[in-house]
């Protein structure tokens, strides 16, 4: 995984010229959010990694499954153990471009909004995704935020049919990230 | 012998008692790292080179695991969820970011190049080490 993830990091260089329109995080923002009859299951990961190049709006966002931290304890069990399988499936990456790049000047402050596409593998599953999100650039800084939901059935997460009041089908991802140029 | 009564009570009593227990562990939030022991005790720089020459390995030995980590702090990170520090390791850019347990912590309590120690739960390998729910272990409270 690290080498991928610095092999991305000189592929964009490459693409990009004399890597001025790089930009780097370890400090991206997931949530995730289960809205089920009974219960609102949600969890959030501070520490996700993504490089993106501001010419081309190709992007990698990776996070690990045990940084997800969660309200209750009995929670967090049954995430890692029975749904994401974390020992077994420790990461998920999601690899995309924002395909409306050429509307975002990254060189003025503002909010442009954007569409992305791209490729999300979870518990050892890709699914392609499409979303919409907004840049914000501001002092050299650009914000990042996106949210989109999943069927977590389309990756292999099974929810027994006895607690399928309290886990949604449906998760929502929510994505924030403050990048500093590389 | 019991009335009916007085057992419809005890009964009651013990159900009571049990629905309680339940909710309580129902709701319980994860344990401070503060009240668990480490199973090992390394240096950020040690940390990362055994993840960066072998992950799998390095899993086995860490992966879910309560450790207290030592180094110098390259880079303290506030946001609006909290605090992480970078730990400095041999590589340059990368080193060990430990997530601070305590969303309300000082960012101004840490500054860059200072030694400390922390101990946290590791939750793997992006292109930094990744520790979370982090507590600073000073020899008050080692």
């Amino acid at each position: 995984m690290r080498t991928k993830i610095i092999m991305t990091i000189l592929a964009l260089s490459a693409f990009s010229s004399f890597g001025q329109t790089r930009y780097f995080t370890r400090n991206g923002k997931i949530t995730f959010l289960s809205d089920a009859p009974l219960e609102k299951i949600s969890a959030l990961n501070s520490q996700g990694t993504s490089v993106f190049d501001g010419k081309t709006g190709q992007f990698e966002f990776a996070v690990l499954m045990k940084a997800f931290e969660f309200e209750k304890a009995l929670m967090m069990e049954h995430f890692h153990e029975n749904y994401a399988e974390s020992d077994k499936y420790p990461k998920s990456v999601f690899k995309g471009t924002i395909t409306d790049m050429a509307a975002v000047n990254l060189a003025k402050d503002g909010s442009y909004p954007v569409n992305y596409k791209g490729t999300l593998n979870l518990h050892g599953i890709s699914n392609e995704v499409t979303g919409k999100g907004t840049l914000s650039v501001k002092s050299g800084k650009v914000v990042a935020h996106s949210d989109f939901v999943i069927q977590i059935s389309d990756y292999k997460i099974e929810i027994p049919a006895l607690v399928k009041d309290k886990v949604s089908n449906s998760v929502k991802i929510t994505v924030d990230a403050v990048y500093d140029k590389m | 012998m019991l009335s009916m009564k007085r057992l419809l009570l005890i009964l009651l009593l013990l159900l009571g008692i049990a629905v309680a227990v339940g909710y309580y562990l129902y709701n319980k939030a994860p344990d401070s790292t503060q009240l668990m022991p480490a199973v090992e005790s390394l240096r950020a720089e040690e940390l990362f080179s055994r993840y960066e020459s072998d992950e799998n390995t390095a899993n086995a030995d860490f992966l879910d695991k309560v450790i207290v980590v030592q180094g110098a702090i390259q880079a303290v990170n506030q946001d609006t969820s909290g605090i992480s520090l970078t730990l400095q390791s041999n590589s340059g850019m990368f080193g060990v970011v430990c997530r601070m347990e305590d969303k309300m912590a000082d960012p101004n309590a840490f500054t860059v190049h200072q030694e400390i120690r922390l101990k946290g739960v590791c939750t793997g390998y992006l292109m930094d080490v990744v520790l979370v729910r982090c507590v600073q272990v000073t020899e008050d409270n080692d």
